[in-house]
């Protein structure tokens, strides 16, 4: 209920970053910094998520049981915290794309031009 | 149970939060610094991309936290805020919230300790007094009844019993008169608390001979024995007989009430097999799961199958259990008690009315604030939980100035009472803010807070248009009719609660007021009394006690200033201890198992002209009314019109049945004016006065009438009964007039109580009939503006407002006036002096009350009437 003061969230819809982070983690577990440089890449640099803000959205994701989360060494011999998407997380993110489709599709059908 | 769990891990989970994050920053700084940087600058640039990184780990944390908590904390200090806004109207409905709740707490405390743990023994609440019953009248059981219940109940994980016993403890200062209580061995297990100091007594202490050992009160031991632990062990002289001390008893116990010190109860065979003597009190402690229904059947057929053996002593007995609390208080003190809870409910509601008023009036000053918000499309609910934190709020800062006015005020009771007097109010040092009664105080400043702001907060956002209607600057007709009609009922509600406490509190003032009118017939400050027992060791005869009487009557007339003297078991308006006495009437037997009972004074010959008490009929008793003279008795007015309504009573003959039947039949030889011997009665009871000399008592009062200062004559009366007998206590010494004082002491608390919370819901109401007036004229400004510019008298404008504050006083009078006629029902069984029928009184209250609404009325119409119509006009 408190209005947000971070910026950088105002870019994106509520939801938007979790979907990301679901869809990403789903497809393969991986830890935070990762995950990062994931969506910058897979955005094309396109979206500009201010690095830090990816914690709070995981912790939100953990504590709703939609992500499971657990130390590992990486290759690279790091103690990191590899996050994988959990049954429920699955479903979540089903549910969340299709209302988000179809969200997108109203709003460019109002936004393309009507041909008369 | 997830919850609790995420509380334990709480921690955990931030401390991962952490670390992750640490690592993310070196594994950017990493990758940064193989690009070519150098560490300082690679970890800048880390940081820069992150963020805030303290914040973020907020965000982070926030995640696990309780959401309604927060945001409720969120709304705490957001009405925290608000209420800063607007200072003074929260400043009075703390005020208003903290009188009410610290009248209502300081009430409910004395109520806690009175009714609730009237004598702070563990567990209380299982435990009974077994009295016995004698047709409408209950007596303590005989000996050999209570061991016969204790070989029979199955009811009971125990009973003990005990008698009394006064001592004259001498030796180290002025001899002082002691009330022991006697009790069995089993008597401390039951009650489940023992010495503090020493040990119980033994069953072996309990053999006749064997029973010199002595437990001493926390207060004899302080004050007489000066805390001195060693006293244990030594022995003092009571009764003139070496006593060995055992024990001490913890502070604050007092079971029996005041008493000073515990003794073996030692009986020899001949006591222990008497069936008539009805001396001992007997408590039993219920077995879990026994309720006292089942204890009472119980013991109902027990006392029939005895009543069968013993026909001679036990036809007629029955048993009478009653729970502790009440065999405590008695009748009176919860009654009262109840009735002060009550008041103090009214009270409440006032206030409530008052801060539910305030907080429309707070309402409606931001009804534009919350119109945005509402069109802006903030849930109604969020809003209304908004509102009602406020409230919340508002009403814990009132609780909080309540409880601090509550100890003050109890502070004030405390130390109002003698300490004299104190002992004998079982309650009195447990009479404080215990953690129960903050307890309630808290929950109730939470449900009056949330109750008077709900309906202001569901008017503000409850209607669907109400936010519309806020909006517009002029708003509709409606929405003005419906807080008005609401404000309107809120002063009704005020006005009816105040008259049934104002006229309540006005009967009690009038009735202890006519109480100290008519106890001035006894020209109380004129009047020295002092008591004196004779103990049975040396004045077991009824010759000794005769003598005694009549030489100490000689002495004191003898002193310097005195015109008379007289002896007498109850003063009038006492406390309380007038006894009362079976009787029967000469040539009318008796029916079994009814009541016929009077109080019983024993008195010397010149008690009734010393005290001013006229004869009526017949003679006053005489000195020739000696032990050897035929029996004669006095009654009063009262007995002789319901006994002789038609014949003349002077002649018949009655005898006491309590003294038996060798004392043969007593001849009625006058009727003299009626007396109100205990002011809780209601009205004058029917009395037996009887000469001491044919019936002399061990406990008597001493009245000396004095021509000049009556506690001047103090001394010498202490000197003339110690000439007659060195070792005998003079007790209670003081004027009539504040022996008076005295026993009015409670009454005159519940009557002041009675007229605080009466003038604080008197002054409440007016200030709601005022404020409603007053936000009345400021919304009509321009209306009455109008009115004025298109011709209106400013004298009918006044009269209108005035008129309508009137109104609003008429309506809640009404309501109120069944429920003032109630409470005056009530008060007037209660204690003396209080009529139903005092129109007086009725009239007066309901014409004061009035008066205050004219004058709560009357700035507002001056206001009204000195509107000046273009200003009005231009001001829109």
């Amino acid at each position: 209920m408190k209005p947000s003061k971070q910026t950088s969230e105002r870019d994106l819809f509520p939801g938007a970053l979790e979907m990301m982070v679901l869809q990403t983690v789903k497809w393969q577990p991986m830890h935070g910094y990762a995950l990062v440089q994931h969506l910058k890449e897979r955005s094309k640099e396109l979206l500009q998520v201010e690095e830090g803000s990816l914690y709070p959205a995981l912790q939100r994701l953990l504590r709703e049981g939609l992500l499971k989360a657990e130390w590992e060494t990486s290759p690279a011999n790091r103690r990191v915290r590899t996050y994988s998407i959990t049954p429920a997380g699955a479903k979540h993110l089903e549910r969340e794309v299709s209302s988000f489709t179809q969200m997108l599709k109203g709003i460019s059908l109002v936004l393309t031009p009507a041909k008369s | 149970m997830t919850w609790l769990k995420q509380l334990f891990t709480r921690r955990h989970i931030y401390s991962d939060l952490s670390e992750e994050i640490a690592q993310h920053l070196q594994q950017k700084a990493d990758e940064l610094m193989s690009n070519g940087m150098s560490r300082v600058a690679a970890e800048r640039q880390a940081r820069r991309a992150f963020g805030n990184v303290a914040l973020i780990e907020e965000r982070g944390r926030e995640a696990w936290r309780w959401p309604t908590l927060e945001s409720i904390w969120a709304d705490v200090r957001d009405a925290m805020r608000q209420l800063r806004k607007q200072p003074v109207m929260a400043l009075i409905i703390v005020l208003t919230f903290g009188l009410g709740i610290g009248v209502t707490t300081a009430t409910f405390s004395v109520a806690n300790a009175f009714l609730f743990s009237p004598l702070g023994l563990p567990h209380s609440e299982n435990m009974v007094l077994i009295n016995e019953q004698q047709g409408s009248h209950e007596v303590p059981a005989s000996f050999a009844d209570f061991e016969s219940w204790q070989q029979q109940t199955q009811s009971f994980a125990q009973i003990t019993a005990r008698t009394w016993a006064y001592l004259n403890l001498t030796g180290n200062g002025e001899p002082q008169r002691l009330s022991a209580a006697r009790i069995a061995p089993n008597f401390f297990h039951l009650v489940g608390i023992g010495p503090a100091i020493g040990r119980d007594f033994l069953a072996t202490e309990s053999l006749p001979g064997n029973d010199h050992e002595v437990i001493l009160s926390d207060a004899l031991w302080r004050h007489r024995f000066a805390a001195n632990r060693d006293i244990v062990g030594h022995q003092i002289t009571l009764n003139k007989q070496a006593f060995t001390v055992v024990g001490v008893m913890p502070i604050g116990f007092h079971f029996p009430q005041a008493i000073d010190l515990w003794q073996p109860l030692a009986l020899t065979d001949a006591e222990k097999n008497d069936r008539s003597a009805h001396d001992f009190p007997v408590y039993g402690r219920l077995k879990r799961g026994v309720s006292q229904k089942q204890a009472q059947a119980e013991m109902d057929r027990i006392a029939t199958l005895i009543a069968k053996e013993h026909p001679a002593t036990n036809t007629g007995i029955g048993v009478h259990l009653a729970s502790l609390a009440q065999s405590v208080n008695g009748d009176l003190t919860p009654a009262f008690t109840r009735m002060m809870l009550g008041g103090t409910f009214l009270v409440m509601l006032v206030v409530c009315a008052n801060v539910a008023n305030l907080s429309l009036a707070r309402v409606l000053a931001r009804r534009h604030e919350i119109a945005v918000r509402v069109t802006l499309g903030a849930p109604r609910l969020r809003i209304l939980r908004q509102l009602l934190t406020e409230s919340a709020v508002l009403g814990l800062l009132g609780a909080m100035a309540g409880i601090a006015f509550a100890a003050v005020y109890l502070h004030l009771i405390l130390i109002s009472m003698p300490p004299e007097l104190a002992r004998y109010v079982y309650s009195w040092d447990r009479i404080g803010l215990s953690v129960p009664v903050l307890a309630a105080a808290i929950l109730l400043a939470l449900v009056s807070g949330l109750g008077a702001g709900l309906v202001p907060a569901l008017l503000a956002t409850g209607k669907p248009s109400a936010g519309m209607a806020f909006l517009s600057a002029t708003r509709t007709a409606t929405d003005t009719r419906q807080t008005h009609r609401l404000r309107n009922t809120f002063a009704v509600v005020q006005v009816a609660m105040a008259m049934i406490l104002v006229l309540g509190a006005g009967l009690m003032v009038q009735g202890m007021r006519r109480m100290l009118v008519l106890q001035q017939d006894f020209s109380p400050k004129t009047l020295l009394t002092f008591m004196i027992n004779l103990p049975a060791a040396r004045y077991g005869d009824a010759q000794q006690r005769v003598a005694f009487l009549d030489q100490a009557l000689n002495r004191l007339q003898q002193i310097a200033g005195v015109s008379g003297t007289a002896a007498t078991d109850c003063f009038p308006y006492s406390d309380g201890d007038a006894e009362w006495r079976e009787y029967s009437v000469a040539h009318r037997p008796k029916a079994r198992g009814i009541s016929q009972s009077a109080q019983a004074l024993t008195i010397s010959p010149g008690y009734l002209r010393l005290m001013g008490i006229p004869q009526v009929r017949g003679r006053f008793l005489t000195s020739s009314d000696g032990p050897s003279a035929p029996p004669v008795v006095l009654i009063n007015q009262g007995l002789a019109d319901h006994l002789w309504p038609n014949e003349n009573p002077v002649g018949q003959q009655l005898r006491l049945d309590a003294w038996g039947d060798h004392a043969g039949w007593a001849t009625v030889v006058g009727v003299v004016g009626d007396v109100v011997n205990s002011w809780t009665d209601t009205v004058a009871q029917p009395t037996i006065y009887v000469p001491y000399t044919q019936h002399p008592p061990d406990t008597t009062y001493f009245a000396v009438r004095a021509t000049g200062d009556a506690l001047a004559l103090a001394p010498a009366a202490r000197q003339s009964i110690h000439a007659l007998d060195v070792d005998l206590p003079v007790e209670e010494v003081k004027t009539y007039d504040r022996f008076l004082h005295e026993s009015l002491l409670g009454l005159g608390y519940v009557v002041v109580m009675m007229a605080a919370m009466g003038g604080i819901t008197l002054l409440l109401g007016g200030l709601g009939i005022y404020g409603v007036l007053a936000s009345g004229v400021q919304e009509r400004t321009r209306e009455i503006g109008v009115r004025m510019a298109l011709g209106a008298n400013r004298a009918d404008i006044r009269q209108q407002t005035l008129l309508s504050g009137v109104r609003l006083f008429a309506v809640g009078a009404l309501i109120g006036l069944p429920g003032a006629l109630l409470l005056a029902h009530l008060l007037s069984s209660l204690f003396f002096g209080v009529r139903t029928s005092d129109l007086g009184t009725l009239m007066g209250t309901i014409l004061f009350a009035g008066a205050l609404a004219v004058l709560a009325s009357l700035l507002p119409a001056m206001r009204a009437s000195s509107i000046d119509p273009m200003r009005a006009l231009r001001g829109e």
